[in-house]
């Protein structure tokens, strides 16, 4: 047992995770054409739009079908679309908790990806100011209420207020990047287009298609750009202190070195300034696990599973990988 | 004639003449005759529905008369047998309602798939079988029951009817699912099949919501095509890409047959068929792939002209010392 803890220790972790999350893709995004399908509740964004390959949808096309609900409805039958759906997700999150960005979420590996384009392209990348970093953070809220609020305004319309169009019936989705960069790996493009039909389609689709565009350019030269304003990971970190998959810290162990908050894809400077609390996972934070990795303190950072711990770092798996570095 | 399953002979409900009697062409449609009506229903991915006991969705079909579909009258339930079947050939009873609301029959739906329900009557006139087939297929989906492939698949392709003598089937596309739409200018295909045999030599016609007609005479296969037509025009602030637009198919052959029907002989069968659609304006019409590319690479161009930019301004000036040698 303690030699495979010892192995498990010192894994490469990034390299696990490369695998993972490539298999993780090719389950989210083809396994539709094997009739696999893992259901409409899934905490990542495994693209509803992809018809034809998708082997599971992101949870949040169905909530803002759900929530586009008459009030008197919240309280009928309908509601149980809304309360199964919801409690189909939370047992998913329940399992892996945020690592689902880090480890499956297939726009989270087209971002790593392009990362690693960008390496091999030796450009430079780029980092956001703490102030910036404070203020992003807040956007992934905003987009969270505002799915969640306009289909229900749309099926409630108040009196003396302008009716929210039906265009905006799933607004979130008609402005995410996943809409039209996942189904394009199956050959689907036809969500690339503008809707000319009417005032607001135009709109949304216009600002889904700019998205998109900046989205190319920010996850080339942003570390997971997109994450940062993203949703789901708003919605996940709502639940993400009750997850069994924890990350954990013993701050009495920290030498404040600072290597976790360098290997940090998501800048969480709390990883390496915080001592206090036990638990550290940032509502930004993906699990990726890289700051374990990265930690040489024995025991400083682990990944628990219902308190036992599955990932931890130590002094002999960080030389390892250290080791592993410097031969390659 | 074989018996039909799941058939509810209906009693006349106004004193009018046999169905096969009626001159003009009938046919079934979800589309309420009021603004009352329309507004109990709600849309659902098959069309119209209303919420039954237990949240069941119950699909209403009114009977219409005449070959113009966004014209044709309502009328109530004639004399006939009612025959229906869902998606696993399960038997469903229609049950007729007043003429009040416009007349016509109404089931639930409780299975995911395609349902099919007939107004069948025959009569002997003048020496000729006349066989008469209302048919309406409607689909029953929700997104709430989720989008299993394998499933959709299974229910996806058309079904015929035991017993029914004659009938159109609308042909699936090789990736329909159920949210699939007839659109105008995309092809559209119908069989006539006579027991769930081709019948070659069908006339087969269809009338579109503004009228416009083609006939095709059916092959071997029993096949008939059509494009659709795209007959919605307006002004582009009134366009509607979810604007529903009825479509009627009529069907009829002729073949020698010998018989007697309720002691009155015949010498050959005439049928006649009809089945009722729905299609929309297709996305072609109000999408466009060269302005989304425009858009996205407009983004993409500016962003990178602003991280250009700001990467410009964040770099440093280098700090150099200078002297003035003459001082």
């Amino acid at each position: 047992m303690k030699r495979l803890r010892a192995f498990v220790n010192g894994v490469d972790i990034q390299r696990f995770r490369t695998w993972f999350q490539l298999f993780a893709f090719v389950l989210l995004v083809y396994s539709g054409y094997l009739y696999i399908d893992l259901g409409n509740s899934l905490p990542v964004f495994a693209c509803g739009f992809n018809d034809a390959g998708r082997g599971g949808v992101c949870y949040l096309l169905p909530l803002q079908h759900q929530t586009h609900i008459p009030w008197e409805s919240l309280f009928s039958w309908r509601a149980l679309g809304l309360v199964t759906g919801f409690l189909t997700f939370f047992a998913w999150l329940l399992v892996l908790n945020k690592a689902w960005c880090g480890y499956v979420c297939p726009l989270g590996a087209i971002q790593d990806w392009m990362t690693a384009l960008r390496r091999r392209l030796r450009l430079r990348y780029s980092v956001y100011s703490l102030e910036s970093f404070t203020r992003l953070k807040k956007v992934k809220y905003i987009l969270l209420v505002l799915l969640i609020l306009i289909p229900f305004a749309i099926s409630n319309p108040v009196e003396g207020l302008p009716h929210v169009p039906e265009d905006m019936a799933t607004p979130f989705c008609t402005i995410c990047p996943a809409r039209m960069v996942i189904p394009a790996f199956t050959g689907d493009f036809s969500q690339w287009t503008l809707d000319f039909s009417t005032v607001t389609a135009l709109v949304m689709t216009s600002l889904g298609m700019a998205i998109l565009g900046i989205f190319f350019v920010g996850a080339l030269v942003n570390k997971r750009f997109f994450c940062f304003f993203c949703p789901m990971s708003a919605l996940q970190a709502l639940f993400s202190n009750i997850a069994l998959l924890k990350l954990r810290k013993d701050g009495d162990k920290c030498t404040r070195c600072g290597d976790c908050y360098r290997v940090c894809d998501m800048q969480i400077k709390a990883i390496a300034d915080d001592v206090e609390r036990k638990i550290l996972i940032e509502d930004d934070c993906m699990m990726c696990l890289k700051c374990v990795a990265a930690c040489p303190e024995e025991g400083c950072l682990k990944a628990t599973f219902m308190g036992i711990p599955v990932y931890e770092a130590t002094e002999e798996g960080f030389f390892r990988r250290q080791q592993r570095r410097g031969g390659e | 004639m074989p018996e039909f399953r799941g058939a509810l002979p209906l009693a006349p409900l106004l004193l009018l003449p046999a169905l096969a009697a009626a001159t003009e062409p009938l046919w079934f449609s979800d589309l309420p005759p009021t603004a009352e009506w329309t507004e109990k229903t709600l849309r659902a991915h098959g069309g119209l529905v209303e919420r039954g006991r237990g949240g069941v969705s119950v699909k209403r079909l009114w009977l219409r008369a005449g070959d113009d579909p966004a014209h044709a009258s309502y009328l109530p339930m004639p004399a006939g047998e009612v025959v229906a079947e869902g998606p696993e050939r399960e038997p469903v009873a229609p049950k007729p309602f007043s003429a009040e609301a416009g007349g016509g029959i109404r089931f639930e739906m409780p299975e995911e798939g395609f349902y099919n329900a007939y107004l069948l009557s025959r009569e002997v006139r003048d020496g000729t079988l006349e066989t008469r087939v209302v048919k309406a297929e409607v689909l029953m989906h929700s997104c709430a029951n989720g989008h299993d492939r394998r499933f959709t698949e299974g229910r996806m392709p058309p079904r015929v009817t035991a017993g029914v003598p004659f009938e159109l089937v609308r042909e699936r596309k090789p990736d329909e699912d159920f949210h699939s739409r007839a659109a105008s200018g995309e092809p559209i295909a119908f069989l006539a099949l006579n027991q769930g045999e081709p019948v070659a030599g069908a006339e087969v016609r269809l009338i579109s919501n503004t009228g416009w007609g083609k006939t095709v005479i059916t092959g071997p296969d029993g096949r008939a095509e059509f494009r659709m037509v795209r007959d919605y025009f307006t002004d582009w602030p009134e366009f509607d890409k979810r604007r529903r637009q009825d479509y009627l198919v009529l069907a009829e052959y002729r073949r020698p047959l010998e018989g007697e029907l309720d002691g009155r002989p015949y010498a050959q069968a005439h049928y006649s068929a009809t089945l009722a659609g729905t299609y929309y304006p297709a996305e072609p019409e109000y999408q466009s792939y060269l302005y989304g590319l425009g858009v996205m690479l407009l983004a993409a161009t500016l962003s990178v002209g602003g991280v250009y930019h700001y990467r410009l301004r964040q770099r440093r000036p280098e700090r150099r010392e200078t002297f003035d040698e003459k001082a």
